[in-house]
């Protein structure tokens, strides 16, 4: 996995909301924005540990309608692997985002046992709301919100 | 009366029609069907307009069939989609929607109140400290964790149709708890079918589990009664000591609203239904894929009911373990009822009777004096709605009102409604300090992760006893009770 998205602190941002929380991820490439949607999930979920290269490799293929349903559908699918792993995540790599007619990803997850119980908020799904995945200088930048 | 009109970030203007009646008219939003009401005081909408709770009000106006109006209940806040507090009702001959973003990801969440024949004083007051470390140590809670019961093969199938009456059946409960839930504990359209092989695994392990979050159990007093013919009926007395569960139907709720808001995403899109937020995808009720939605929807719902069912009993027989001599404890259900639901009521519109789609997202169906669907005991006060305040803070059992039938189908408020991001409540006051305060306030605490507690201290909620006042002004809800938590369980 050389180009496992691993290195501190990763750029993605929680955003603040009444009720629930937001979350910021940008990257070069779409890929990048992926794994590091993937890694501020899992920091919200305080399922997030820093600098292993240990776990298990769980693949993992998502398609859909668009872009943007591509990272809501992402995302779900990476907590659904936490929650029934009870895992934290080590890493997140994206082999490939593709965009266009029938968009899907195809990515990696290092997932590895929590070294302590996780003390994170609980992230029911990702939603629609206010969702946008779009180029910015230097490359993409996804917003999404999480019902928690 | 003071301003006649508020404007909202959006810009537009938001007129007082009643003492607590706001209405945005038509237009404020492109696409507005119906006008949006919210009731509230001013001091109450004031807070509303703070985040973009108002916007997504009039957003909601925008869906297809949508009748009368948009409504907010005096707790609004900002959601994804409808916001909290939201309730719609759609004509289903008309070509009415249903949106799952508008019954959330929670599927029937929501409140039960257990009434016990302890007194505070007498009984509990004393035994506090091992009542609440015995709740603690019994209630299955925290994020992900395993219930009471784990379910092996046709057992799912059997609580997603059957509600409550799948934990009867096993000797858990009473035919009261489910005369005393809304339904009477199970949804017979549910249709588990539709229930996907994911979110029946992910909930296999937690029918009786309490959850994380904003869920929670607290042993409260009932602090003072004010309206005493009400409260009798209810068989409530100042004093004694009851039980609220906050709940819903944890994992596979959540699965099923993210199943089939996918599928009705793609529909919606491909039948040309605009919305102004995609989290109010839509399409119409009689869509084959809204019908999907909806068996699903209430096969979680049945799950939620017995969810809550369970819970009740192994709160019974805690409370036995204390003062029962270790016989389950007899606490009678006052009532269960849930506040993310859609169901399908029916209501006179424009002079004719019609089937409606209601949806309610964080409000509470409220049904007045003489409805058919309230159990025989209830029928002359009205729907007892339970309403859970911010925790350390009051609680309110209420019963609904005739009047609610035009203003709102029915619908009151939920609880105290948020009025500050999680991030910021956990900068005010770490949760270990909180857990400290409580304490400090006389208030037992048995917390699996306090770092989390400070998400829910009460500074971060809106003042439950101005929204319950509200909903009074507003003629949605009557006050019955106030209770003070003395024991908080949580995940």
């Amino acid at each position: 996995m050389a180009s496992m998205v691993r290195s501190a602190p990763p750029p993605f941002e929680v955003l603040e909301h009444t009720a629930d929380v937001g979350l910021r991820a940008r990257g070069r490439t779409l890929g990048e924005v992926f794994a590091n949607a993937a890694l501020g999930l899992a920091e919200i979920l305080g399922r997030r540990v820093e600098g292993s290269a240990d776990g298990s490799r769980v693949a993992v293929r998502v398609s859909s309608t668009d872009l943007e349903a591509l990272l809501v559908d992402w995302l779900n699918e990476v907590l659904f692997e936490l929650e029934r792993r009870e895992a934290c995540l080590a890493g997140a790599r994206v082999r490939e985002v593709r965009a266009g007619e029938a968009p899907a990803v195809e990515g990696e997850l290092l997932v590895l046992e929590c070294p302590e119980a996780p003390e994170g908020t609980e992230v029911k799904a990702a939603t629609y709301h206010q969702l946008s995945v779009r180029a910015e200088e230097g490359g993409y930048r996804a917003t999404v919100y999480f019902d928690v | 009366m003071a301003e006649a009109r508020v404007k909202t970030k959006g810009g537009f203007p938001v007129e007082r029609i009643g003492s607590h009646e706001w209405r945005i008219r038509v237009g404020a939003v492109p696409g507005m069907r119906v006008p949006g009401v919210v009731f509230a005081t001013e001091e109450l909408l004031e807070k509303a307009i703070e985040d973009r709770a108002v916007e997504q009000v009039a957003n909601v106006a925008t869906l297809p069939g949508i009748v009368r109006a948009s409504y907010a209940m005096p707790d609004i806040h900002w959601g994804y989609g409808f916001p909290i507090g939201g309730v719609a009702a759609t004509d289903i001959e008309a070509g009415g929607v249903i949106s799952p973003g508008g019954v959330g990801f929670d599927i029937s969440c929501g409140v039960r109140l257990l009434r016990s024949d302890l007194d505070w004083e007498r009984d509990v007051k004393p035994r506090m400290g091992e009542l609440v470390e015995t709740l603690g140590r019994h209630v299955p809670r925290g994020t992900g964790r395993g219930g009471r019961i784990k379910l092996r093969g046709a057992e799912m199938d059997q609580v997603l149709r059957e509600g409550v009456r799948f934990a009867l059946a096993r000797g858990l409960g009473t035919e009261e708890d489910a005369e005393h839930c809304e339904d009477h504990g199970v949804l017979d359209w549910a249709r588990p079918e539709y229930v996907s092989d994911r979110a029946r695994e992910r909930a296999a392990d937690q029918l009786g589990s309490l959850g994380a979050g904003n869920h929670f159990l607290e042993v409260q007093v009932v602090e003072e009664v004010l309206d005493p013919e009400a409260a009798r009926v209810l068989g409530l007395h100042v004093g004694q000591v009851c039980v609220m569960l906050h709940s819903g139907s944890r994992g596979l709720g959540h699965q099923v609203c993210t199943d089939h808001l996918k599928d009705v995403d793609a529909t919606s899109r491909r039948l040309g239904i605009e919305v102004p937020d995609r989290q109010l995808a839509c399409v119409p009720v009689e869509d084959p894929v809204a019908q999907r939605y909806l068996g699903a929807m209430a096969a979680a719902a049945n799950f939620a009911r017995a969810n809550r069912h369970v819970l009740a009993h192994t709160v019974r027989e805690a409370f036995g373990m204390v003062f029962g001599g270790g016989k389950p404890l007899s606490m009678p259900l006052v009532y269960d009822v849930a506040h993310n639901l859609a169901k399908i009521e029916e209501y006179e519109v424009d002079g004719r009777v019609r089937k409606l789609c209601v949806h309610r997202k964080g409000a509470t169906r409220a049904f007045g004096p003489g409805h058919p669907e309230l159990p025989g005991r209830y029928r002359g006060v009205g729907q007892p709605v339970l309403i859970p305040g911010s925790m350390g803070s009051a609680s309110y059992v209420l019963v609904g009102t005739e009047e609610a039938r035009e203003k709102s189908f029915f619908s009151t408020c939920h609880g105290a409604g948020r009025a500050m991001s999680r991030t910021k409540a956990k900068k005010v006051m770490s949760g270990h300090e909180l857990v400290r305060q409580l304490r400090a306030e006389g208030i037992a605490v048995a917390v699996s992760q306090p770092k989390l507690l400070a998400e829910e201290a009460p500074y971060a909620y809106k003042d439950v006893s101005l929204v319950v006042k509200a909903c009074e002004g507003a003629g949605l809800s009557r006050t019955v009770a106030r209770l003070r938590p003395v024991g908080v369980v949580k995940g």
